[in-house]
């Protein structure tokens, strides 16, 4: 006989929390129960009653050898609390373990007669377990179509003394208990307890269930429910719960919820809106802009789907600020500010009152709008008409973009657009588009609400920007996107003034690499039809790389040819380089022939100039020597023995004359001619 | 302020209006009427709507709804609204002008019936009339505003949009009121702006007064524009333009029109040619150009982007 793998938990609350008295076991009476209760030094008694589910199958409770053993037929029904109360015989209870009981047929009327026993005993607990249907390894089973919670097939925790091969072959019509934390929480309201502590039992580590035909812990799809298990709650670890209850007044069972209402057209949601609206918008506000704030409430006020509530998240403002929105909200018309909720937010980042609205939400769709943006008339209507399009998803419209800028106006500080509408959106959604960047403004999109109710998405408030990046990858991948192309908001990017929380570079580069790293770490869900956008893309990288290694191709045929002209230039440098010397050379013989042909000229001149002064000075001796000459003849022809010699030199001349006369010439030296002056003088004087 | 606040009238005409939006407009004007009165802004108050519609928009049960909700948004603001349907599309310029004729009240707020009054419409807007140079002053539209430039810090501004505009009574009837005989739809408040700024009083744009206008836009974020906007748009250019003496303008749009506009646009330039044939057009004003402004791309003013 072994026991339900809880006893160790169990035994551990009965530790903790169960006053002194009598420890009683409603199971089989199993030895390490009896040994763990003991060690604590407290007293054991066995009850076994269990019996006819399970007769003929061996596995009937025994009497453990030194405690003490009762038996309780199965159908005992009201007797049982007179049964149990005839075996405390008076002595005190400390705690009743009933670790199978939430199995049982008629679960909430044992519970209700034990806690007519329980209640008699100050401080008294009881202590049940019951397999945890919400968690991992059930999921995972469900996948496979296999059902087989744990302690079925094969004991979740296995004790440390425990070697394989005692494993335990328990019977397969034991009783399997099969609970979530809610119901578990409602049974216990329900039939008179309330929860005093816990001590769940948890799924083995990472060990593989079977690892012959089951899908291990590390296999993608275990990996992916894990992660949305573990995202969603915080019992996708657990394999059984395992609760101390006490006493307590029994709260009524909730009315049973009416069917959902069915969509209706804009038209019509408005008369079902009071309950649970189509939309939560969330608008987070700091409260220093309100006149931003007043152009985004009017546009809210304007929609032409009224099913939707505004929940306005006024974070860390101070009190007249937090006034003033208070103020704004009053102001709308009644039918809108009826909607509209203010919550104070305090601490943390941006990421801080986003959560808080989520928690706050009652819509079916969460939306979210900052105080500065936009929203067309139809914002909401769209979403709604998406909703029916696309039910569950996350619903994503057109945004377009509008510079903004401070400016003045005439009696107060305002703002102005400063550059036309643009959309720089895509108008259709791809996620592994957006695995790369968002390309989603939160103003265009809207999530159900399950998604942050079931799921447990939350914004990242470690991320001091790209928080709606991120968001929209956790859901978009688990719900899906549903799209529609037309734009319906408006996101001012302010280019002057505004009160934006600026970031540098390095935050955003850590942002993305934050938000890239969480998409890696878990298997990622891509929409069908991704795989024929993979195919595209790897065509197009196909492509580029076709005409990278063209183009690769052809820069090395251009490379080559310029080394080929490179060398050719290298050579005519070398030409150019002797051609350069010859021609220096030239130049310098060109400049050396010149300098001699100058100094040549200058010698040349100079000569030319001797030769000339030489000349002149040759002339000036000649005229000076005539000039004597002149002189001494005047002497002469003036002295005494010229004029009485004169008779003779004409005799002289008739005579020569004469000789001429008769063909001679007497001497042909000239002789006679008279150089010095003297023939002149005849000359003139015969004329 | 005066020491009397002054009385507003405002008005839409609607055309096959949806019931709800009617609703919707009512509602907003109500409450922008309760805080403007409970500034001082404004003194009495009364709401008049025009129907150019084939049949009524509204039935006699839709009026009393709408003047209850006006009375539970405004208590003792607003009496019941008025309700008149004019069996004959009179366009948005007629159906002003006869509105107008209905009251007295010193002011008249013109609305669009697509439109959403913010609830400061009335507390900011009415006090730009304090000044009696200002004539016309128009608030902000919303979530498209408007992008003709306006003089900072005081709001002059070529033209004021009918979608939202209040104007003082004395110069509605100096100026005549809309012209209703050349304008149906388009540019009636251009003409009206600036046949006012040439009588001599001041148009301002008032960014602190909102008005949300019901526009959609298309993938583009371009503003959705209906055949029928596409037929009047191009009609009332025309018109403008030999309107305000710029028939160089006029022969421009037209043989532009002509050469590459569409079916809607050239049935204009027709209906042009018909009034010009028939001599039904407008005699010319401001020849020397004093008001009206013509800018590339048909702009009636410089615009800020």
């Amino acid at each position: 006989m072994t026991a339900s793998p809880a006893y160790g938990p169990a035994v551990e609350l009965v530790e903790d929390h169960a006053p002194a008295g009598l420890v009683v076991d409603l199971g089989r009476g199993a030895g390490e129960v009896a040994g763990a209760v003991t060690r604590l030094g407290r007293t054991y008694v066995a009850v076994d009653c269990e019996g006819s589910d399970c007769e003929g199958s061996g596995c009937a409770g025994a009497a453990q050898p030194g405690f003490e053993y009762h038996r309780i037929e199965p159908d005992a029904g009201e007797a049982l609390p007179q049964r149990l109360r005839e075996i405390l015989a008076g002595r005190p209870l400390g705690a009743l373990l009933a670790l199978d009981v939430l199995a049982h047929r008629d679960a909430g009327g044992v519970l209700v007669r034990l806690r007519d026993v329980v209640s008699q005993h100050a401080g008294a607990i009881l202590v049940v377990s019951a397999t945890n249907v919400t968690s991992v390894e059930v999921a995972v089973k469900l996948l496979q179509g296999r059902w087989a919670p744990a302690g079925r097939e094969a004991p979740p925790h296995r004790p440390p003394d425990q070697t394989p091969n005692q494993t335990p072959n328990r019977c397969a019509h034991q009783p399997v208990a099969l609970y979530c934390a809610t119901a578990l929480r409602a049974i216990a309201a329900r039939t008179g307890w309330a929860e005093v502590a816990g001590s769940d039992l948890a799924l083995p580590p990472a060990e593989p269930l079977s690892p012959a035909d089951d899908i291990g812990p590390s296999t993608p799809l275990y990996r992916l429910v894990a992660s949305v298990r573990t995202q969603s709650g915080p019992h996708a670890q657990v394999a059984r719960f395992v609760r101390a209850w006490a006493p307590a007044p029994p709260v009524p069972a909730p009315p049973v919820p009416a069917p959902p209402v069915p969509a209706r057209t804009p038209a019509g949601v408005a008369a079902v809106a009071a309950d649970a609206p189509f939309l939560s918008v969330l608008t987070r506000t700091l409260g220093d802009r309100p006149e931003t704030l007043e152009d985004t409430l009017l546009c809210l006020a304007a929609q032409t789907c009224t099913d939707f509530e505004v929940i306005l998240l006024v974070h860390d403002a101070p009190d007249d600020h937090a006034a003033r929105v208070g103020d704004q909200v009053a102001a709308l018309p009644a039918d809108v500010a009826a909607r509209c909720r203010i919550l104070a937010v305090s601490g943390g980042g941006r990421c801080r009152p986003l959560n808080v609205g989520i928690g706050a939400a009652r819509g079916r769709y969460v939306a979210f709008v900052d105080d500065d943006d936009l929203v067309t008339g139809d914002w909401v209507e769209v979403f709604h008409e998406l909703s029916v399009r696309g039910p569950g998803s996350v619903l994503r419209t057109g945004v377009a973009s509008q510079e903004v800028a401070s400016t003045p106006w005439p009696d107060r500080l305002g703002f102005s657009p400063v550059s036309g509408i643009t959309s720089p959106f895509p108008g259709e959604f791809d996620m592994l588009d957006h695995v790369f960047e968002n390309r989603s403004p939160l103003c265009g999109l809207a999530f159900p609400r399950s998604c942050f109710r079931h799921l447990g998405i939350r914004f990242d408030e470690s991320l001091p920007v790209l928080e709606d990046w991120d968001i929209l990858l956790q859901a978009g991948a688990w719900c899906g996107v549903t799209s529609g192309s037309a734009v319906t908001s408006l996101y001012r990017r302010w280019v002057k003034g505004g009160s934006m929380t600026h970031h540098d570079d390095e935050e955003w580069a850590a942002a993305r690499g934050a938000v890239q790293a969480k998409v890696d770490r878990q298997p990622f869900l891509f929409p069908t039809g991704t795989a024929s956008r993979v195919q595209a893309l790897y065509d197009r990288a196909a492509d580029a790389e076709h005409l990278a290694n063209a183009a690769s191709y052809e820069l090395a045929r251009r490379n080559e040819e310029l080394a080929e002209l490179d060398r050719y230039r290298k050579d005519l440098e070398v030409e150019l380089e002797a051609y350069r010397r010859v021609q220096e050379e030239l130049r310098r013989s060109l400049a050396e022939a010149e300098g001699a042909a100058s100094r040549a000229a200058g010698e040349a001149r100079r000569a030319r100039a001797d030769a000339e002064r030489a000349a002149g000075e040759a002339r000036s001796a000649e005229r000076r020597r005539l000039e004597e000459l002149h002189l001494l003849r005047q002497q002469f022809v003036s002295s005494a023995s010229w004029r009485l010699t004169r008779p003779l030199r004409e005799l002289g001349g008739l005579a020569r004359r004469a000789a001429a006369s008769r063909g001679g010439t007497g001497t042909t030296d000239g002789g006679d001619r008279d150089t010095t002056g003297a023939g002149d003088v005849d000359c003139r004087q015969r004329r | 302020m005066p020491a009397v606040p002054p009385s507003v009238q405002i008005q839409t005409v609607l055309y096959d209006t949806a019931a709800r939006a009617v609703d919707r407009w009512v509602r907003a004007v109500a409450r922008a009427t309760c805080l403007g009165r409970a500034g001082g802004a404004v003194g009495s108050v009364r709401v008049a709507i025009g129907d150019s519609s084939a049949a009524p928009v509204l039935d006699a049960t839709a009026v009393d709804a709408l003047s209850e909700a006006a009375a539970v948004g405004a208590p003792g603001g607003v009496g019941a609204v008025e309700y008149h349907f004019f069996d004959a599309n009179r366009g948005s310029a007629g159906g002003h002008n006869a509105l107008m004729g209905l009251s007295a009240t010193d002011l008249v707020l013109i609305l669009n019936p697509d439109t959403v009054a913010a609830s400061t419409l009335l507390e900011r807007l009415v006090p730009r009339l304090a000044d009696l140079s200002v004539g016309i002053a128009e608030a902000r539209q919303l979530p498209v505003e408007h992008p003709k430039a306006w003089s900072q810090p005081d709001g002059d501004t070529s033209w004021a949009s009918g979608a939202c505009s209040l104007v003082r009574r004395s110069v509605l009837e100096e100026v005549g009121g809309y012209d209703a005989d050349t304008f149906f739809l388009y540019c009636d408040d251009v003409d009206l702006s600036w046949r006012v700024r040439l009588a001599g009083h001041r148009v301002v744009f008032e960014p602190s007064a909102r008005v949300f206008h019901d526009k959609r836009l298309d993938a583009g974020g371009r503003v959705v524009v209906s055949a029928a906007e596409e037929y009047y748009a191009a009609e009332a250019a025309l018109l403008l333009t030999h309107k305000w003496s710029r028939p160089d303008l006029t022969d421009i749009y037209r043989s532009g029109i002509l050469a590459h506009g569409s079916l809607r646009e050239r049935q204009a330039v027709e209906a042009f040619d018909l009034r010009r044939a028939l001599g039904t057009l407008p005699a010319p004003l401001d020849p020397e150009h004093r008001v009206g402004e013509f800018h590339e791309g048909g702009r009636w003013a410089v615009h800020r982007w």
